[in-house]
Order: structure tokens, then C-alpha cells, then sequence
């Protein structure tokens, strides 16, 4: 178990609900993958055709803490009111603050971000931003209270994996005491494997499991990746060297001689 | 009698204007829905007192799956 603002949480790895085949596949996929966050998003529904009844059915049997996001918010002012809504209806309050700053790229608008963060700190929100791997960014939202940070890897849904993971890794040593979380562009299991021996705390990721071909044995591939890369930070590397160094000491092994090749 | 716009359809209301009237006409009596009046959050407990204006904006939004 490890703690996650307010909660513990058995597992490490965060997965979305978006763009499953269908959601029983998605169902499937969260239970194998043993996360134990989901995200949720919130729309326009008619009521006349249930519209969101069978996937908030769904929910209430996942057995799962739900992180809602703020997803299409272009401002401050918008995602706030939408982190309320998402309070009244998912009864908590964690919210997953995105706002959009440019449509190609879906590139957070980080000082919307840090104005709205600031807003919801203060209304008693636990702020999970969704933000790209800027330092000072970064700080200026722990600064205002959000004790998660979520920098992307890549940007969402391109499976692009680390871009910069000289950035990723000096936000881990500047920022030690605050939850690190890689949000976004990750596209394979080795992508959150690397995520987490940079040392971050866990991995949010839904494009890779929900598009994959078989999207239930995804998850289970990014549950033991998840579990492979924390366990290989908590373990200690080894140091990256220039010079071959043999496994074996070749002192007293027969045929060696000490001549230079 | 008034005109509103209800999650981008234009609706016109008679005698009760209250937010919590439009949303029990309109079906949407569930838990699972949260409404904002011209964006802003309306809290549940204030859908009964809240009176809507000619143009207000009403959006009503419910759980979706999202990333």
C-alpha cells in the first residue's frame, strides 16, 4: 500500500475509462490491471436515453477510488465549475485539473492551471493538475497545495513514451517529498517501467490499454510493469559506466593470461 | 413566459421557473447529474430556489468515460 493524498492505494498504476471496445472489455481490463484509481470525465446526457446510467452502474461496482477530470475546460473559471459538478455527482474531492491550451498539441494552459489549482486548493479540493514537465510550473502548484503533480510524458494519446526524461528526472530530485505522477503519452509498458525507476510515484495511462489489441492483457502487462520499474527504484541501480567490467573475475581462470589485446 | 437553453436545446417555460421544476420536466432526476446555470455550479440543494432568467443557459451533465 502506499499513500495517495488522502488514501492509500494497493497499486501504483492509474488507468482511464476512455475508449474501450465496449464496458465489459473495460470492466475486465480494471480488474486485471489490479489499479485501484480510475478516471472519470463528465457530459452532456439526455436523459431520455439513460445517457451515462450503465457506465456509473459500472463504476459503483469497481471497487475502484475514481479521480474525475476537468477534460475540455479552456479556462480557470470553467474548470472549477466543472470540478463542483464532479464533486456533487462522484462524492469526492479529487478532481484531475486539465485545461486546454492548444488543440494540436492538447498542451495544458499552465497558468490557467495554477490559477484554478490555487481556487480549488482553497474550496477543498485535492488537486491532481495535469501539466507538462516545466519545474517552475511544477513548484509554483505545490506552492498553492497540490501535493500530486502530473507531468506528461508525452502528449495525450500519442504513446510517444519519456520525451524529455532529463526533465522528468531533475522534477523527481527537486521536488522529493511530492507525489510524482506520469500522466499522458505513455504507449507501451516499457514507458512506465522507465516512468518508475526515475523514481515517480505511479502512472496514469489509458489510451495504451484501451486501443491495445487485446486491452486485458495490456493491463496486465502494465501491472507487472508498474511493479517491475518500483521495485527496480526501491532496489538501487547500478551505475551506468564507460568500461566493460567481466561478471566473472578472470584472476586464476584457466587460459588467462595477462596480455593486452 | 421565458426562454432558456437547456444543454444547447432552446426550451420556453410558463409558470414554474425554478431550476428544480425544468430539471423534473426534463427527466433528469437521477443522482448521478449536476447542473450549472450561465457556468456556474447550481449545488443540489439550491435547485428548488434557484429562478431562471429569460436567456439563462442551463447545462446538465452526467458521468462519461474519460481519461
Amino acid at each position: 500500500m502506499w499513500q495517495l493524498a488522502d488514501r492509500l492505494c494497493s497499486s501504483r498504476l492509474l488507468l482511464g475509462t476512455a475508449h474501450y471496445p465496449s464496458l465489459q472489455v473495460m470492466r475486465d481490463a480494471i480488474t486485471a490491471s489490479q489499479c485501484h484509481v480510475i478516471t472519470v470525465a463528465l457530459a452532456r446526457q439526455s436523459p431520455q436515453t439513460k445517457g451515462g446510467e450503465a457506465f456509473w452502474n459500472d463504476l459503483n461496482d469497481l471497487n475502484c477510488f475514481l479521480l474525475p477530470n476537468t477534460a475540455g475546460c479552456r479556462n480557470a473559471e470553467d474548470a472549477i465549475s466543472l470540478a463542483e459538478m464532479a464533486r456533487e455527482i462522484f462524492q469526492t474531492n479529487w478532481i484531475k485539473l486539465e485545461i486546454m491550451g492548444d488543440d494540436y498539441t492538447l498542451q495544458p494552459d499552465l497558468f490557467e492551471l495554477v490559477k484554478a489549482a490555487t481556487l480549488l486548493v482553497q474550496k477543498k479540493f485535492e488537486v491532481f493538475p495535469y501539466c507538462t514537465e516545466d519545474l517552475v510550473t511544477c513548484q509554483r502548484l505545490v506552492d498553492c497545495g497540490c501535493r500530486v503533480i502530473m507531468p506528461w510524458a508525452a502528449p495525450i494519446g500519442s504513446g510517444k513514451g519519456l520525451l524529455n526524461p532529463y526533465a522528468l528526472e531533475t522534477l523527481r530530485q527537486r521536488l522529493p517529498e511530492v507525489t510524482l505522477i506520469v500522466d499522458a503519452g505513455v504507449g507501451k509498458p516499457s514507458h512506465a517501467v522507465q516512468a518508475m525507476e526515475l523514481g515517480y510515484d505511479g502512472v496514469l495511462l489509458n489510451t495504451a490499454v484501451s486501443l491495445a489489441h487485446d486491452p486485458i492483457k495490456m493491463a496486465m502487462a502494465f501491472r507487472d510493469a508498474v511493479q517491475a520499474g518500483r521495485l527496480a527504484y526501491e532496489a538501487g541501480m547500478m551505475l551506468e559506466r564507460n568500461v566493460a567490467v567481466a561478471s566473472t573475475s578472470l584472476i586464476d581462470t584457466p587460459f588467462w593470461h595477462q596480455e593486452k589485446k | 413566459m421565458i426562454r432558456i437553453t437547456l444543454n444547447n436545446e432552446i426550451m420556453e417555460l410558463d409558470d414554474d421557473h425554478s431550476l428544480l421544476a425544468v430539471l423534473t420536466k426534463r427527466g433528469f432526476d437521477q443522482a448521478y447529474y449536476a447542473a450549472a446555470v450561465n457556468r456556474h455550479f447550481i449545488p443540489r440543494s439550491l435547485h428548488g430556489e434557484t429562478l431562471l432568467k429569460e436567456g439563462d443557459v442551463i447545462e446538465i451533465i452526467s458521468p462519461m468515460q474519460g481519461g
